[in-house]
């Protein structure tokens, strides 16, 4: 039998114990679980709340100064993009107007608010997939295209189907994917001409959002100081990247609903600390007249610390294993019942792995005074 | 391997009386003196180890008994380097203990080879892999790494069990991985406590084999704390510890050479040989250097001695002037007369060359005399001619 050059102390030593290694690899799982939630969370209220700021299809964006976010219905008079429109750097402008409207479930005959976006339809200015001749439906008078990722409050929906929106028969001309968020349980998007075809003469000159779009080549950054420079301050500019920044920075300080999920990371990374530092602990106590022996023997601390830190290594990084393919499949399953997006990025995955090794690592960390304390003379006799 | 033949047969040799001599250069490998302990603080002191003092040499066995909680474990504890000394002077392997940081003692430890009462065996290591972990202590060959702990585990008899975890081994086995452990870097000191005590007579035997295979070819010093009589006559020394006091240390050759000696003396000719076993257990080994007095003529007498090696001179003041009587050599003893007599010393005893003597102090050598039964007898026919 060819034996290896090294004994495989920790290694060993947790798998003997079947019963505590798995108690261990389910805590340690466990945690990984907590704080993939709540990253997932936190995360999915995030890109849900910014996936709208993100699908423009533009480069510069205009709003009211006083629509902090998107949540804020505060519109701008459209006189502003024409005067953005007199920029020669500027190709395009396009008005979009959003609103939250009534939908009327025909299966309940109960109405639900859904969040409604408007424009131009030729301009196409989302970037969700929408395809030209769905698009094209919506310059026919009274029709809509509804979120099929909306929540199921709105009832069934099939194509030409005919619903009441604000109290207005619409025709559902077709389909798209967007999916909601905290604030919207679904979108419903509409051409510039049957929104406005309902709107009082008064307001049909305020639009909430302008999508500007510029020529080949110009910088955008100097675009925007520039038009800022020349209009009055009642209007903001954003690119969509910094649009949707402004909105997570809005939902994680802003919203305590954001905040509550960070704290949750937070507090499950604590959490997670405590059991692996108590499942370490433990170990620990019971093999104390072992450790005392190996001190006895001449064993470095050093050489012991390694030993409860190899150990709390492989209960994280299995534990991490374990807890992220559940994450994976609670994940798939949350989004498939609340539509909240919820994803891993390499990135993420990364930060919950970083933070795992660093918490088993605290956890040694702690544990490991234990060890240094059993003192090698208790041992004899 | 010829100088370590004679090395160690240096080792084993007697002198012409029959008292053991090791080579002068020899280092003690355990040399401690001065050592007082105590454990706890403040009012909670107690004091375990009184003034204590030993010299242990390479390739000796020694046994050391003594009373339960008499300090035993707590002395081979400082030897060990498993606590800090207190007071006193503690060289162990050639390096003083005292004041040694902890990262000293735990490099001092690697050195020597722990037996515990409790054996500690990780119970997801197999017997070979309990000793294999031990040799990561020393950096070591590939080849080495796989066949030494096979070897150490066949020479005690486990050879059948190597690849077993703690949980399939009797208490006895348990014990012979411990020990396995303890021998498999070859430590130059090795202190176990009860080593024995789980062990059947056989094993036991085996056991101490390998030990005593330990002491003569390597020449390591291995203390053996134990009740165990069956193992006591592999001891070269045996130490008795009572109440924290080291109160006899002795060469088990020179036990018996004493004992010889001892019978030859007028005195104790009739006397049982356990007393005078007794007495030489009793029995302190005291160096004089050359023309040191010994006794003095007129002083108060109060020990009885036999000298170990080298010789001495008895002079006597004869009318004014110091004379020669009489020259002594190893296996000669003196200050009896003093003693029997009740009188001053009648003559001065002074080393001739480098002289060592075995005393017995007055209590111990008026009691082997009284235990002598035909004392009166003896002592009239022999000190008062009558
Ligand atoms: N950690 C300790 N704290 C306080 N007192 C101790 C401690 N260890 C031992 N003692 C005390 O020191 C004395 C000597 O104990 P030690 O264990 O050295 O005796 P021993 O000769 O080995 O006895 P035994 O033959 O029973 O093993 C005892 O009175 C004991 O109660
Ligand atoms: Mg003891």
């Amino acid at each position: 039998m060819v034996r290896p050059r090294k004994v495989f102390l920790a290694t060993s030593m947790l798998i003997h114990n079947r019963r505590r290694m798995a108690l261990s690899l389910g805590a340690t799982a466990f945690t990984v679980l907590i704080m993939f939630m709540e990253m997932g969370f936190f995360n999915g209220i995030n890109d849900s709340q910014s996936l709208l700021a993100g699908a423009f299809n533009a480069d510069l964006i205009m709003m009211s100064d006083r629509s902090v976010h998107m949540n804020k219905f505060n519109r701008f008079n459209r006189v502003r993009l024409q005067q953005g429109l007199a920029f020669p750097e500027v190709s395009e402008v396009i008005p979009v107007y959003k609103g939250i409207v009534t939908l009327e479930n025909k299966e309940t005959k109960q109405s639900r608010l859904i969040f409604l976006l408007a424009f131009p339809p030729d301009a196409a200015p989302l970037d969700i997939g929408l395809s030209p001749s769905v698009l094209n439906e919506l310059k026919k008078p009274g029709t809509i295209l509804f979120d099929s990722r909306s929540r199921a409050i709105y009832g069934g929906m099939e194509r030409d189907q005919i619903v009441t929106v604000d109290g207005r028969d619409c025709r559902v001309a077709g389909f798209f994917d967007f999916g909601p968020n905290f604030s919207n349980d679904g979108t419903i998007l509409m051409g510039q001409g049957t929104f406005l075809q309902y709107r009082p003469p008064s307001s049909r000159d305020q639009v909430s959002y302008g999508l500007i779009r510029t020529k080949p080549g110009v910088d955008v950054q100097s675009l925007k100081k520039d038009i800022l420079r020349n209009l009055p301050p009642d209007i903001i500019l954003l690119t969509p990247e910094e649009m949707r920044q402004r909105e997570v920075r809005y939902t994680i300080t802003a919203v305590p609903i954001g905040a509550i999920f960070g704290v949750g990371l937070v507090i499950g990374f604590f959490i997670g600390v405590m059991i692996c530092y108590q499942i370490l602990y433990n170990e620990i106590a019971d093999h104390m007249p072992q450790y005392a022996t190996l001190k006895a023997m001449g064993f470095s601390e050093k050489y012991l610390f390694r030993l409860v830190i190899r150990q709390s290594l492989l209960v994280s990084l299995l534990g991490f294993v374990f807890g992220m393919g559940f994450s994976f499949i609670l994940y798939v399953a949350i989004e498939a019942s609340t539509g909240i997006l919820m994803f891993m990025t390499l990135g993420r995955i990364a930060i919950i792995l970083t933070l795992t090794v660093t918490m088993c690592t605290i956890a040694g960390i702690l544990a490991v005074k234990k060890v240094t304390s059993s003192d090698p003379a208790e041992v004899f006799g | 391997m010829v100088e370590e033949k004679t090395k160690t047969s240096l080792l084993r040799q007697t002198n012409e009386a029959g008292f053991s001599i090791r080579a002068r250069h020899l280092e003690p490998s355990v040399d401690l003196s001065g050592i007082n302990f105590s454990f706890g603080e403040g009012e909670s002191r107690k004091q375990v180890l009184y003034n204590n003092e030993l010299k242990l040499f390479p390739g000796e066995i020694v046994i050391m008994t003594g009373p339960s909680g008499s300090g035993k474990t707590t002395l081979l504890t400082l030897i060990g380097a498993l606590r800090s000394v207190q007071e006193g002077r503690m060289k162990v392997l050639g390096k003083e203990l005292k004041g040694l940081s902890p990262v000293g003692l735990q490099q001092t430890r690697k050195n020597i080879g722990f037996i515990f009462q409790a054996h500690n065996l990780f119970e997801s290591l197999t017997a070979f892999q309990t000793l294999a972990l031990a040799m990561e202590l020393f950096p070591c060959s590939k080849d080495e790494f796989a066949s030494r702990p096979a070897e150490i585990l066949r020479e005690l008899g486990m050879e059948a069990r190597m690849h077993y975890k703690p949980e399939k081994l009797s208490g006895g086995q348990r014990q012979r991985v411990a020990i396995g452990r303890a021998l498999i870097n070859h430590p130059g000191l090795i202190l176990a406590d009860e080593p024995t005590a789980a062990l059947d007579k056989d094993t036991g035997r085996q056991v101490v084999e390998l030990f005593r295979k330990r002491a003569r070819e390597e020449h390591c010093t291995i203390i053996i704390v134990t009740h165990d009589n069956r193992i006591i006559d592999v001891a070269d020394r045996v130490v008795n510890l009572v109440d924290g006091h080291i109160v006899s240390n002795v060469l088990v050759a020179d036990t018996l050479a004493i004992c010889n000696f001892l019978q030859k003396c007028p005195v104790f000719s009739t006397t049982d040989s356990s007393f005078l076993a007794t007495a030489a257990n009793q029995m302190r080994l005291e160096t004089y250097g050359p023309g040191e007095v010994v006794i003095r003529e007129g002083e108060e007498g109060d020990k009885f001695y036999l000298i170990r090696s080298g010789t001495a001179e008895v002079c006597k003041n004869i009318e004014g002037e110091d004379r020669l009587v009489a020259a002594l050599s190893a296996g000669d003893f003196f200050g009896e007369v003093a003693l029997l007599k009740n009188v001053k010393r009648t003559a001065t005893v002074r080393a001739g060359e480098m002289l060592e003597v075995f005393s017995l102090p007055r209590e111990e050598f008026d009691m082997l005399v009284r235990a002598s039964s035909s004392f009166e007898e003896q002592l009239k026919k022999i000190y008062f001619n009558v």
